[in-house]
């Protein structure tokens, strides 16, 4: 396409451009905004990726554009009583890029390849709880596991979990990741590190009718602002992740849309309760109290978000909506004299130097100043913050007051984010929780939702967890940002997901 | 000559070693844990592990730095920790996108640079001169990243004769190396106006005009050839910056060259790209160095070498 483009120079070019594409209609090309890293998602822990990946390699189990779970190679699964055996039925008549039949050999050779946790592969922590991969006939698979694992259906759900055609994964080991073989509407064609990937169309995909595109490129383009430019000169057709000071120029210019989903990643401030003035119940909750939720999503987000109404989102599976946070300064100071605070004190906010990250720093400074909280804000360098944040092996030595993060539970279950940011089992560097909150109604709730696989029950248990942690407040709950994306119009089937990955396999131009 | 070249060359050597040493204790010096970043940030602590014993981080600094030094003995430079691919030809892919960028870039500033530089001297005070000034002390103060998408905006998205981004074909050259050189032509012409200032106020200025030399001889002949010894080495100093890649022009424009890769590597504490690209930089800057010594004795015939 640019080559066709910038062949013809001059104004002509711009009368044409909107009307002469019928030939080049099928080609989408997407602009992404990381650079991919592996392109096995058994390898790696970037949504990029998964997303490159996606129409090539697929999974058992897929996400609807709701995050519930549908089908993809399997067609119907099934959890036993006791969370510690799954089933799998597998989808017939499927055939992988290299004319390897897919059956439960195949998913096998996967799923052990996970398990196998000598392997040292980005995801095999994820299958740590599998004991062995059981193959009963032709198209069934059974995973036994060594404990109740609840969540395992949502893990095998998880954007990272594919299935590589066993003679590739057997043939080049971990070089799948150079060139990925699936069962995916799309085949890989070509990776060129850093500047694009290629993928081109199946034509003997399972699903009849798909896919309707030729050709799928994607370029990484880490530059918000050139991003913009390569959709509205119709270079990309897609932009994943729109930053909200560039909608506007979208969708103004005719002919591009902007689309919108609220997201599952909740944005928050940890405050450490391993000191002493967060230890007192009243001071956590007059911070959530000074803290105006609203105006954070209107300065940080320029609006494009909702204020949390539990500590999981509403698209993550469990959710329970909790009583609305409230702003109330009155009643703030009120609770800061009442815990002996009535000057306030001094502390440090930790948080990304991104200009969204400092943004975030200066609100929270700003309205915790209206209780005399005298904050440092303390904007660091992504890398350098991590290691500040996750290098201190003893809890008690972490010397923030306040961190800044945001978590997003990628298998979309609320185990994935209640465990890892609230559970005692989580405190960091183990795993986010950075409040170092430990309650142990909560962890028992946690660990009861994750002995059984029935629904009921562990919606029935999240719902006691998510009660206590919003009653108890670890953290100051910011915001969920929405996921924003650019698309040209008569585009369909592209969107982006509320877990940051999008979707392509459905593309189709009018 | 000749001799005067090959001891300059062997200096290198050991100025190389010394910066091997510097580069590796920095870049290990830097906050930053490549195995937590890679690992992303909601891995588990045991998947960090995993992480840093898959890449062989977990082993003495001193074992690494011999690595690295006897690696590049024989030529290795290692595999990426990000990605796993020989660092010599991720850098042998992003050095000629960066390299014709900074020849393109430097030519039209270059030449740009001196023509305005000495048109400014000549006409000191006129309102020609006071425009290009004004035109480089804008070229030097703009922040580039925003020429760049403005351009961009122009020129691709409501005119639509170049591409936005990205080197597929020679076309796209265009935008990046007039935002890449527009700081540069700002400080050539700059330097040539101020070293031609100069240079006009010499006797030997005076005796060419006395002898009824055309002013246009004694200006480009005499006074710029004598003036270019600064200039020069200015230029080459340049160079040796573009070479090192822009790391926000390359950004802006999606440029596939060193810069972006660098950008990617510190962001991911990518130690062997890092290190790798520090060493050629250090490397070309110390070449570069070199051609402008020998290039001092075609200027002017007074210097030898010996």
């Amino acid at each position: 396409m640019n080559v066709l483009k910038r062949a013809a120079l001059g104004a002509a070019l711009m009368a044409s451009t909107t009307f002469a594409l019928p030939a080049m209609a099928a080609d989408l090309a997407i602009a992404m905004d990381q650079i991919f890293q592996k392109m096995d998602p058994h390898n790696s822990n970037y949504n990029v990726d998964y997303v490159a990946a996606s129409g090539v390699v697929e999974r058992l189990i897929g996400f609807d554009k709701n995050m519930k779970l549908i089908p993809q190679l399997a067609t119907s699964w099934e959890g036993s009583e006791d969370a510690k055996t799954f089933t799998f039925k597998l989808r017939e008549g499927v055939t992988f890029h290299d004319g390897t039949p897919f059956n439960a050999a195949a998913v096998k050779a996967n799923f052990d390849r996970l398990a196998d946790q000598s392997q040292n592969l980005a995801k095999n922590s994820l299958f740590k709880v599998v004991d062995s991969v059981e193959t009963p006939d032709d198209f069934t698979v059974v995973l036994k596991l060594k404990e109740p694992f609840g969540a395992m259906i949502n893990t095998v759900a998880h954007p990272s979990v594919v299935i590589h055609s066993p003679k590739a994964l057997e043939e080049l080991g971990t070089g799948v990741e150079k060139k990925l073989v699936g069962t995916g509407p799309f085949k890989f064609k070509e990776w060129v590190p850093g500047e694009r990937l290629v993928l081109e169309k199946n034509e003997n995909y399972w699903d009849s009718g798909w896919p309707k595109v030729d050709k799928v490129t994607f370029f990484p383009v880490t530059e918000s602002a050139t991003r913009a430019s390569m959709l509205l000169s119709d270079e990309v057709q897609f932009v994943h992740i729109m930053p909200a000071e560039l909608s506007e120029r979208v969708e103004t210019s005719g002919g591009y849309e902007v689309l919108e989903v609220p997201g599952i990643t909740v944005w928050t401030a940890s405050m450490n309760m391993l000191k002493e003035h967060f230890k007192d119940e009243r001071v956590r909750r007059a911070f959530n109290l000074a803290v105006d939720q609203q105006a954070f999503v209107d300065v940080v987000y320029s609006g494009h978000g909702v204020v949390p109404d539990s500590p999981i989102a509403p698209d993550t599976r469990f959710y329970e909506g909790q009583e609305p946070l409230t702003t109330d300064i009155e009643e703030a100071r009120r609770l800061m004299e009442e815990a002996g605070h009535a000057d306030g004190f001094e502390i440090e906010i930790w948080g990304t130097n991104s200009s969204t990250g400092v943004r975030m720093l200066q609100f929270l400074q700003q309205q915790l100043s209206q209780i005399n909280v005298r904050a440092k804000i303390m904007p660091m360098e992504g890398a350098t913050r991590s290691e500040k944040v996750f290098s201190s092996m003893v809890p008690e030595e972490s010397t923030f007051d306040m961190l800044l993060g945001g978590w997003s539970p990628s298998t979309g279950d609320a185990d994935w984010h209640l465990r890892p940011v609230y559970a005692t089992e989580g405190w960091i560097p183990k795993i986010y929780n950075m409040a170092f909150y430990s309650d142990e109604t909560v962890d028992k709730a946690i660990q009861d939702a994750l002995n059984t696989a029935d629904p009921e029950k562990r919606k029935a248990a999240y719902a006691i967890a998510q009660k206590q942690i919003w009653k108890d407040q670890p953290v100051v709950w910011l915001a969920i940002e929405n996921k924003m994306a650019g698309r040209k119009k008569g585009l369909s089937g592209v969107f982006q997901m509320p877990d940051g990955t999008m979707q392509y396999t459905k593309a189709a131009f009018e | 000559m000749l001799h005067y070249f090959l001891r300059r060359l062997a200096a290198l050597v050991p100025v190389l070693f010394l910066i091997s040493i510097f580069v590796f204790l920095f870049i290990h010096a830097l906050p930053g844990d490549p195995a937590r970043l890679l690992a992303g940030e909601a891995a588990t602590q045991e998947e960090v592990e995993a992480v840093r014993r898959a890449l062989k981080l977990d082993r003495p600094l001193l074992a690494q730095y011999l690595d690295f030094l006897g690696n590049m003995a024989t030529g290795d430079l290692g595999n990426s920790l990000r990605t796993g691919e020989p660092v010599s030809s991720m850098i042998a892919r992003a050095f000629w996108p960066t390299f014709w960028l900074s020849v393109c870039a430097l030519a039209w500033s270059l030449l740009f640079g001196l023509v305005a530089g000495v048109v400014s001297a000549v006409r000191r005070g006129s309102a020609g001169d006071h425009a290009g000034m004004f035109l480089s002390v804008s070229g030097i103060s703009m922040p580039n990243f925003w020429l760049g998408l403005l351009l961009m905006q122009f020129f691709s998205v409501n005119l639509g004769w170049v591409g936005t981004s990205g080197f597929d074909e020679a076309s796209d050259l265009i935008l990046p190396s007039i935002t890449l050189g527009a700081g540069v032509a700002a400080v050539m012409a700059r330097f040539t106006r101020s070293a031609v200032i100069d240079v006009a106020r010499e006797d030997f200025i005076r005796t060419a005009r006395a002898k009824g030399l055309r002013e246009k001889v004694v200006i480009w002949k005499h006074a710029l050839r004598n003036a270019l010894i600064p200039v020069v080495t200015m230029a080459g100093l340049q160079f040796g910056f573009l070479l090192g890649g822009s790391i926000v022009v390359e950004k802006v424009f999606r440029w596939p060259g060193l810069g972006s890769l660098l950008l990617d590597a510190i962001n991911f504490r990518d130690y062997a790209v890092v290190q790798a690209e520090i060493m050629l930089f250090s490397l070309q800057f110390l070449l570069i160095n070199l051609a402008v010594d020998m290039l001092y004795g075609f200027i002017n015939p007074a210097i030898r070498y010996k």
